[in-house]
């Protein structure tokens, strides 16, 4: 029997949730491994990227796409068979896909982890928010999160909510004058505003700058005031850890005893390698993670690997004030307005969170009027005026976990490694639960536009993707309904770990990064005492 | 004319061109060149000075997306000059009178002030836009003095809880 091995622990992905938990286990002096199917690229190149890029509004655009490695936005990468076009954003490089998030780091409340007892519907987290609160409070640490310690983020107007051991590290950035307004005026018409915790520093913490506007958190925070993974790569390298680039891992091999012996990876050249380690952590995305449990035929014994995918699906809501308002100065998002946040309406349709956003609204506006043919000193005038007007509000219902809902292997596509690609099938349309949710948002938005003395732009969006992965490996009580333990241990195997927002077993309407770093936190702890 | 060498023929169409008398069209062409696209774009965005690199960008984008473009933005400007169309207020009636000819000057007009021709697509990766200029798009000129073009912050933190000194007369 092999008693020598590559790594202690070896986690695939080196993502926000993957660094963070390498990081934990390289301070504990274990030896660790990283494994990364995409390259270390510098800021700059990205905000240069982004800069010379004919699509802005395209997330993606400014990270890589290979053969060997394709991006989410590939046509080749991702097939759809349900009547939602379900595309997910992950991207493929070292600091993974919290490149291009917002950073809204909001906690689950504890109420969204009994969903299943409270309300009927949906599924119990198998553990109490109690147990997850220090690992949230170490996650927000490691992230430098911003917050109120005051509000109350069920939307109550109660006392501060959910429960903290500690105060936020950063305290709450100041109110943008277009969310004073739309809060002042909107607000008195009873919708709760609340600050958004967020990993977009406002002062000098873990030799981050504190964000200075630069307006532009999706695709690339310029400056790297914005959280991204990155950040705890290079704090798991200098613990020790080490990461290996331009892997791609393609196969977990099983031993005796049901144990994982080694994972494999292939190079961009092709070339194979096989590493051994006493555990392993699945920490690829949401969806990347169950492709490879699906590649390896691990973890899977109850067919429940890549199914429950959950996201945030939402509509939106353009309309223009009649004041001026200005979005567009400080960051593009800072809070969310509540009216159906949490109570026993969740029985019967998701809650609710809209959030305005505070993009520089120029290209919006201007592409809007070029369309309607406005040319000359005309155009000049409208986009200025319009621009200080322009009001997005963007609505995300929670979903429900259906076994139909579900990432699998393409049977016919395989990238240039030889490795199936992505099928996904997701549907929304017909979803009695969403759709009742859809019908009160319709209902909000008559009543900001009205209270905004607005005129409606566009507030028929359809349902749009938010890429927010949840449910595609489950954690639960019962080996038969799920595919991990509350330690994000599979059932199948006990030195196979997965640390992904892909664990979450039910969605809320909140952001699920920071909660996916807190348990992967909590997964890693686990691992420390027994490896 | 290729690309690499407009920067320095840039700055000699731009010097002709300011002094505003020139017509868009000064020769019997087929095709547009630099030059008079410069110009033109200068008639139709309503500026005085545009930059010549992105002017030089632009033309390539479009006429990569469309191969009749060089000849079909002669045609336009030489109808420019014909209706004497030197105030962009009365670019409806220059438009009805040649409604084969205005598709043609939009397509001019968006690519100066978005900063991109063609279609962008939000979710794919494949689509036909082409990248003209991010901080020299027109459409950030209007409000220049109260937002940023994204990426390039010229405040400090929390300079957003103020709202903008032009707020009264906006």
């Amino acid at each position: 029997m092999a008693s020598q091995f590559d790594a202690d622990v070896i986690v695939i992905g080196s993502g926000a949730i993957g660094t963070n938990a390498a990081h934990l286990l390289a301070q504990r002096g274990k030896s660790v491994i990283i494994l990364e199917a995409g390259e270390w690229i510098p800021r700059w190149k990205i905000v240069e990227n982004f800069r010379s890029s004919p699509r802005k509004n395209n997330l993606n655009d400014p990270y890589p796409n290979f053969p060997w490695g394709m991006s989410s936005f590939d046509e080749d990468y991702i097939e759809n068979t349900g009547n939602f076009n379900y595309v997910p954003y992950q991207l493929q490089l070292v600091g993974g896909t919290t490149w291009h998030w917002a950073a809204a780091t909001w906690r689950f409340l504890p109420n969204d982890m009994k969903m299943k007892s409270l309300y009927g519907v949906s599924n119990d987290w198998p553990m109490e928010y109690s147990e997850l609160e220090p690992w949230y409070d170490l996650a927000e640490r490691n992230l430098g999160v911003a917050g109120s310690d005051t509000d109350d983020q069920s939307g109550r107007s109660g006392p501060a909510h959910p429960p903290r051991s500690a105060p936020y590290p950063v305290p709450a950035e100041g109110e943008t004058y277009y969310f004073q307004r739309l809060k002042a005026r909107i607000g008195a018409e009873g919708y709760s505003f609340i600050h958004e915790p967020n990993g977009r520093t406002n002062k000098p913490y873990d030799g981050r700058p504190a964000c200075s506007g630069n307006n532009n958190c999706m695709p690339v925070c310029p400056i790297g005031a914005m959280y991204s993974g990155d950040v705890h790569a290079r704090h798991a390298e200098k613990a020790g850890a080490k990461i290996i680039t331009d892997a791609t891992a393609y196969k977990l091999e099983k031993g005796e005893g049901g144990k994982i012996i080694a994972v494999h990876y292939r190079s961009s050249t092709g070339a194979d390698v096989r590493l051994t380690a006493k555990t392993f952590v699945v920490a690829a995305n949401g969806i990347e993670t169950p492709k490879l449990l699906l590649l390896s035929d691990v973890a899977n014994s109850n067919d429940l690997v890549g199914r429950h995918l959950m996201d945030h699906s939402g509509i939106s809501l353009i309309f223009t004030a009649d004041e001026p308002l200005w979005p567009g100065r400080g960051q593009v998002q800072q809070g969310a307005i509540f009216k159906w946040r949490d109570g026993d309406f969740r029985g019967q349709h998701s809650a609710i969170k809209h959030a305005p956003h505070n993009n520089v609204p120029n290209r919006d506006v201007a592409e809007l009027l070029l369309r309607q043919g406005v040319v000359g000193p005309e155009l000049d005038e409208r986009i200025r005026h319009m621009s200080a007007r322009w009001v997005v509000i963007e609505s995300m219902f929670e979903t429900l976990p259906h076994a139909t809902n579900r990432v699998t292997l393409s049977k016919t596509k395989k990238d240039a490694l030889g490795i199936p690609t992505l099928s996904f099938n997701y549907d929304l349309d017909g979803d009695a639960y969403v759709e009742r949710a859809r019908d009160l948002c319709m209902d909000d938005y008559g009543n900001f536009v009205r209270a905004m003395g607005g005129t409606v732009i566009n507030d028929k969006t359809g349902w749009q993707n938010h890429a927010h992965v949840m449910g595609t490996v489950m954690m639960g009580t019962d080996p038969k309904t799920s595919v991990t333990n509350h330690e994000g241990r599979t059932w199948d195997h006990d030195n196979l770990f997965l640390a992904t927002t892909g664990v979450l077993p039910s969605s809320s309407v909140l952001n699920p990064t920071l909660a996916g770093i807190a348990l992967g936190l909590r997964t890693a702890d686990i691992i420390a005492r027994e490896v | 004319m290729n690309r690499r060498t407009v920067i320095g023929l840039g700055a000699v169409s731009l010097a002709a061109t300011m002094l505003g008398l020139c017509p868009v069209t000064a020769f019997a062409q087929q095709e547009i060149d630099e030059a008079a696209f410069l110009a033109l774009s200068q008639r139709l965005t309503g500026r005085n000075e545009l930059n010549a690199t992105i002017s030089a960008r632009a033309l390539a984008a479009l006429s990569a997306g469309d191969e009749a473009f060089l000849k079909t933005a002669m045609r336009l400007a030489q109808a420019i000059d014909q209706f004497g169309l030197t105030d962009m207020r009365r670019f409806r009636d220059f438009a009805a009178a040649h409604p084969d000819l205005s598709p043609a000057a939009m397509k001019i007009i968006s690519a100066w002030y978005l900063g991109y021709t063609g279609t962008p697509e939000g979710e794919a990766n494949h689509d036909d836009a082409r990248f003209v200029s991010f901080a020299g798009a027109l459409m950030y000129e209007p409000t220049i003095d109260v937002t940023i073009v994204p990426t390039y912050a010229r405040g400090k933190t929390d300079y957003w809880v103020t709202p903008p000194a032009s707020l009264a007369s906006d």
